[in-house]
């Protein structure tokens, strides 16, 4: 879903989302169980395809297994040829993704 | 050290199938075999598949390709492990509902690996899988220090730089 415009997965629903650019940032967020404030390094995508629909919105990628698999992607912006279907599967320490990358047409 | 593995093999099957397939048409760490017991009958297939999700066993990246379906399991360090891994995925591979459509399909076996030996290779080559192997210059030390590691120089060396850590006070 998209709120605000920020890409928000929900566990087990993939999200096909269609690339245009790429950002690093950080930031800080307080970890909900400790209460303690964190800094976050993210890979911020710029969205503008999701499930089909055209949209103007960010995808935050802050989760190190998931960046490191858009990684190789990054180079020359590869991305924007491809289409990437996401799936975030599980919630808190047993959380992966799926990733089904796709010709982008 | 787990975790650091772990993110190095998805980097390694992440760059492996982008140069592989750089028209995209594979899912990488793809969910296999069939839903949780029951859970189809009583909530359907499409939410009994995401409701099982993090149970379901995951190949590191899966192609279908026109006449076949490859499997591909990337293992750094107990590269043999793999082996036995991709025969169960295998056998999971007609069991599995987002490949129906495809189960007619033999089913290619891939090992990624950024090293083999022989005894790797004639295990993979009885067991019907195709070892590739994939050695990019980021994991090229990692690599050859993993194959010193039980040596005893290599240890002697690990002693004094950790005794020196522990002199130094530092992690």
């Amino acid at each position: 879903m998209v709120l605000k415009n920020f890409v928000e997965l929900q566990p087990g629903v993939p999200a096909a989302m269609h690339f245009t650019d790429h950002a690093f940032d950080s930031k800080e967020i307080r970890d909900p169980r400790t209460g303690l404030v964190k800094k976050l390094n993210t890979l911020v995508f710029s969205v503008d395809r999701l499930n089909g629909v055209t949209v103007g919105a960010l995808y935050s990628v802050t989760a190190e297994k998931l960046a490191t698999q858009l990684n190789p992607y990054l180079t020359d912006r590869a991305y924007r040829g491809l289409l990437f279907t996401i799936t975030k599967l599980g919630t808190e320490y047993l959380t992966s993704y799926e990733v089904q990358v796709s010709p982008f047409r | 050290m787990a975790h650091k593995n772990a993110q190095r093999q998805t980097r390694l099957t992440a760059e492996w199938m982008m140069e592989q397939y750089p028209q995209g048409g594979y899912t990488l760490n793809a969910r296999l075999g069939p839903a949780l017991d029951g859970l189809v009958e009583s909530i359907g297939l499409e939410r009994a598949l995401r409701e099982s999700a993090p149970w379901r066993p995951r190949v590191d990246a899966l192609a279908v390709e026109p006449r076949v379906v490859v499997l591909v399991e990337a293992e750094i360090r107990q590269v043999r492990n793999a082996v036995g891994n991709l025969l169960v995925y295998r056998n999971l591979v007609p069991t599995t509902p987002e490949l129906r459509e495809h189960w007619g399909k033999p089913v290619e076996m891939v090992l990624l690996s950024p090293w083999t030996n022989s005894t790797i290779d004639a295990m993979a080559r009885t067991a019907g899988v195709r070892v590739a192997i994939y050695n990019p210059p980021w994991i090229a030390d990692y690599v050859a220090e993993l194959h010193v590691y039980w040596t005893k120089e290599y240890q002697e060396r690990r002693a004094r730089k950790l005794a020196l850590r522990g002199i130094l006070g530092v992690e």
